[in-house]
């Protein structure tokens, strides 16, 4: 009977032994991958979330350190902050991108190892929640900071490669003190953004990157917004998608001052501008944008002493469709004031534009008698090209 | 009783001690592979250092013993993943099993070295540490690499509580111009110098 009761037992506690393995096993290969990148839209705001818990206490630590969480709280709020700065400034009628962050302070002991595969690991707490270890030893000693995404096969972005791996999983990357000021938070977290590093293996900017803030500075620019766009609307497909547009229109005028209008001797004025625009194409197909207007040459006037205006800036607005645009301006402002050549001439009526992929041409109409008392002669050809079309 | 009591101890604590283990084993290397595995090549490099990071994180004293036995190891890589590792595990009074690298012909080794011993107070560190400023060559501790001069620079303001302007140093000729005067310190504080570190963020 004893013989028999020992077997059973054994039999139980191998049994036991045996659930606990796999049932280990079974939690290490379960977690469900989630993404600590999401994307939410609501209109033209797309708010970009994100939620790290950030390991601390030392390496090999299992208590926090006193204000943990409330350190956590700053270093996300910092992180925010210089992030929707930049959002702020390049908003558009189209897009506005805004940043959310939540950094969990969490000892060391709260993350566990989860196999991907014989070579790679991945440091994981709860799915949808990035893992950063604050990887500083008692001594203050620390390795340079690294994003790692385990799910791709090298874990590997080549500068300048953008991934859409922190909306899908979960990444771990270690920071440390030697990530100095909001600066090098706000590069570091563009890693778990999806952004790729804009500088390369000897440590210099890519060609038109320099001096932004995956590169080597501190500027958030149009470029980062399209590129995190175009990531998030791979996560969220309700990221509204505009068409961006810019040009130049190089208008050549002639203003004349009729004896029988001005009771003068005839006279003439020519000069040249070079306009700058650039414009969206909304989702409802309505266009919004800016331009401004530089005096290129002249004025070249018959008389002497007046003041023309060298600077104008204008509203365009417009439609769209699949074979041209619609487009008017409409003159804001004009510096100084003074207009000796017409330039309002350009600005009067709607006109067309022929669109042929992702350029478009025009002969914008001059008013030759509706700017005034004195008409205006002229040609104005407005060249446009789609930099973000399709 | 007592063999039957005596058995289901030893299998529980095996089953037990199984469980616990996937947290720091359970689909990871071995510390020692992660050292010896080490690959500086950029395609392979963030998993390698993520390997090391990870192991440091997770078991030190096992990091730490794992790096020692391997600072002697003839493969290059392997030697620089060594000390990366022990840099970040180390004890006191492993200072002088770092000191010989001190004067490596390879910068990686000597930087890695330095800066770990000048954390614990070696003050051997600190002139390794301020000839490397004007120097350019990258370390694969990063990727993409690190210029030697960048990890100089953070060794430097994080143990001796001096600047002179090497913190607003973003390039190259901006750190080098620094030198001078970091010579010049050294040569009159050498003999007194203690370790500062510089207050941090999380810190106890």
């Amino acid at each position: 009977v004893r013989r028999r009761l020992l077997v059973g037992l054994l039999g139980v506690v191998l049994a036991l032994a045996v659930a606990a393995v796999l049932g280990d096993a079974r939690a290490q290969s379960s977690f469900d991958s989630t993404g600590g990148t999401g994307v939410t839209v609501d209109g033209s705001t797309v708010t970009i979330g994100v939620t790290i818990d950030l390991l601390l206490g030392g390496l090999g630590e299992t208590e926090l350190p006193e204000g943990a969480q409330q350190g956590a709280d700053e270093l996300a709020a910092e992180i925010e902050s210089y992030w929707n700065q930049g959002f702020a400034r390049l908003a558009s009628d189209c897009l506005e991108l805004r940043l959310s962050v939540k950094i969990n302070a969490l000892p060391m002991s709260a993350h566990r190892l989860l196999a991907i595969d014989e070579d790679r690991i991945a440091s994981v707490t709860t799915p949808g929640h990035h893992v950063v270890l604050w990887g500083v030893n008692n001594w203050g000693n620390a390795a340079p900071p690294l994003t790692y995404d385990p799910y791709d096969e090298d874990g590997y972005a080549p500068p300048g490669e953008d991934y859409g791996s922190p909306y899908e999983h979960e990444l771990y990357a270690d920071w440390s003190p030697r990530l100095e000021d909001a600066r090098d938070l706000a590069h570091e977290f563009g890693h778990l953004l999806g952004l790729g590093d804009d500088y390369g293996e000897g440590g210099e900017a890519l060609p038109g990157r320099e001096g932004t803030l995956m590169a080597d500075g501190d500027l958030i620019d149009q470029n980062l917004v399209d590129r995190l766009a175009a990531l998030a609307r791979g996560a969220n497909p309700d990221v509204p998608a505009c068409e961006s547009w810019t040009g130049t229109m190089e208008v050549a005028l002639s203003k004349d001052y009729l004896a029988e209008q001005s009771g003068l001797s005839p006279q003439r004025c020519k000069g040249t501008w070079r306009v700058d625009v650039r414009f969206t194409v909304l989702p409802d197909d309505s266009i919004s944008g800016k331009g401004d207007a530089r005096l290129a040459s002249g004025p070249d006037c018959t008389f002497s002493g007046a003041q023309s205006g060298r600077r104008a800036e204008f509203d365009l607005t417009g439609s769209a469709a699949a074979d041209g645009l619609e487009l008017r301006f409409q003159q804001t402002s004009i510096e100084p004031p003074g207009d000796l050549v017409g330039f309002q001439a350009a600005m009067s009526e709607t006109f067309a534009a022929e669109r042929s992929g992702d350029r478009a041409r025009a002969t914008v109409p001059i008013a030759t008698t509706e700017a005034g008392p004195f008409p205006v002669t002229g040609s104005a050809e407005l060249s446009l090209e789609c930099v973000s079309c399709g | 009783m007592p063999i039957l009591a005596r058995l289901a101890a030893v299998l529980a604590v095996l089953a037990l001690g199984c469980a616990a283990c996937g947290g720091g084993d359970a689909g990871g290397p071995p510390v020692g592979q992660a050292i010896e595995e080490f690959d500086p090549s950029p395609q392979a490099r963030p998993r390698s250092l993520a390997r090391l990071s990870v192991a440091a994180a997770t078991e030190p004293e096992a990091t730490r013993e794992a790096a020692l036995e391997r600072l002697e190891a003839e493969d290059p890589d392997v030697r620089l993943a060594a000390l990366h590792a022990l840099g970040l595990t180390l004890e006191g009074d492993d200072s002088d099993a770092l000191a010989a690298f001190l004067d490596s012909e390879r910068p990686g080794e000597r930087l890695l070295a330095a800066s770990a011993v000048l954390s614990v107070g070696d003050a051997r560190g600190v002139p390794v540490l301020i000839d490397a400023l004007d120097d350019d060559r990258l370390l694969p501790i990063r990727a993409p690499s690190l210029p030697a001069w960048e990890q100089a620079r953070f060794a430097l303001l994080a143990f001796t509580g001096e600047d002179f302007g090497l913190r607003g140093a973003g390039d190259l000729p901006a750190a080098a111009a620094t030198k001078p005067d970091w010579e010049r310190w050294w040569t009159e504080a050498a003999p007194s110098f203690e370790v500062v570190r510089a207050p941090a963020r999380f810190s106890r």
